[in-house]
């Protein structure tokens, strides 16, 4: 994760006085990271790009509430798994969207391992949002254990029970489909 | 499907990596109102037109202008020289060519002042109708009744 100073310090104090280079210059940075934490919360690609969109047209106003006290990437995380559970949960009370569709797990492109990706999505899956987000920055894009603290305003010693539990289930998941293959 | 080796480790590193669409960033660019150089748009449109931050206000700045005093003065200015020329040319035609600058300048703000008088509503029957006139419609009635007598003679 990206120290907080230097041109990260700069892109934010540019951002503040509503230069648009700064907010370029963090949407480059951290885009594609957020892109896939939404991704794997939300099980859909499409409300991902959503969300993503929302939090960077919002952040020059949000930004007032970044205090640097941990790095940015650390903050948008945290701001990106807000906002996901946020459209879950509108979504659970409209009881419109069906979030845990499979079709949604379908991987968009094809190439060697299409089927990797296919069997995480759908591992994941069987994880609440709050785990798959926790389980994804830890696995996925080995955020340590000190930020993801900061991230989901948890003790390290229950992050870890968490994450041991996700990795379980995941397994259990895991060998269960890959017995019912072998039959 | 893959068969699973027991590694999530692995799992998670071949995992799917979307990348943000080329399009999502000109989005957001658009929606964010920020604009290169370091003001938002309605600040860069503050600085622009004076405070105003809209095309309706440009517009209406705009018009201001025209509307304005200036425009106004020079109106009067070439109504009053117009005027001042009329006066000239109707006071040579009636022998008064020598009058001076000042009774002709009177004289066109008169003119100027019983213009304001005709356009204002009237209000009375008074005003509605001249004095003046009347007079001039009651010495039409006597013509009127000496001619009928001259017919009767006759």
């Amino acid at each position: 994760m990206t120290a907080f100073g230097g041109p990260e310090r700069k892109s934010i104090e540019q951002l503040r006085v509503g230069k648009l280079e700064g907010l370029q210059w963090i949407y480059e940075t951290h885009s594609q990271r957020i892109l896939n934490q939404c991704y794997r919360i939300l099980l859909s690609r499409e409300q991902a790009e959503d969300v993503l969109q929302d939090l960077f047209v919002k952040l020059p106003e949000s930004i007032v509430d970044f205090r640097g006290e941990s790095a940015l990437g650390t903050w948008l995380y945290r701001v990106a798994h807000n906002m996901c559970l946020n459209r879950l949960q509108q979504a659970k009370n409209r009881n419109k969207l069906e979030w845990e569709n499979a079709e949604d797990l379908v991987p968009h492109n094809g190439g060697a391992s299409v089927e990797t990706r296919d069997l995480l999505g759908k591992a994941m899956a069987v994880l609440d949002a709050e785990t798959r987000s926790l389980l994804w920055l830890k696995e996925g894009e080995g955020v340590p254990l000190k930020e993801l603290t900061d991230i989901f305003g948890l003790p390290e010693g229950t992050l870890k029970s968490k994450l041991s539990r996700a990795r379980d289930r995941v397994r259990e998941y895991l060998e269960k489909e890959s017995r019912v293959e072998k039959v | 499907m893959k068969k699973f080796d027991g590694s999530i480790k692995g799992l998670f590193e071949e995992a799917e990596r979307l990348t943000p669409p080329p399009g999502l960033w000109r989005a957001i660019e658009a929606r964010s109102g920020l604009t290169a150089g370091g003001h938002d748009r309605e600040s860069a449109a503050q600085s622009m037109h004076g405070g105003g931050s809209e095309a309706g206000e440009t517009d209406a700045a705009g018009a201001g202008f025209w509307s304005g005093s200036w425009i106004r003065l020079a109106a009067s200015l070439v109504l009053a020289a117009g005027l001042l020329g009329l006066s000239v040319i109707f006071k040579d035609r009636l022998g008064q060519g020598n009058a001076s600058t000042a009774s002709a300048v009177q004289s066109s703000m008169d003119t100027v002042a019983m213009a304001q008088a005709a356009a204002t509503p009237a209000e009375t029957d008074t005003e509605i109708v001249d004095p003046e006139l009347l007079g001039w419609h009651v010495d039409l009635g006597e013509m009127d009744e000496e001619a009928d007598e001259a017919e009767e003679i006759l």
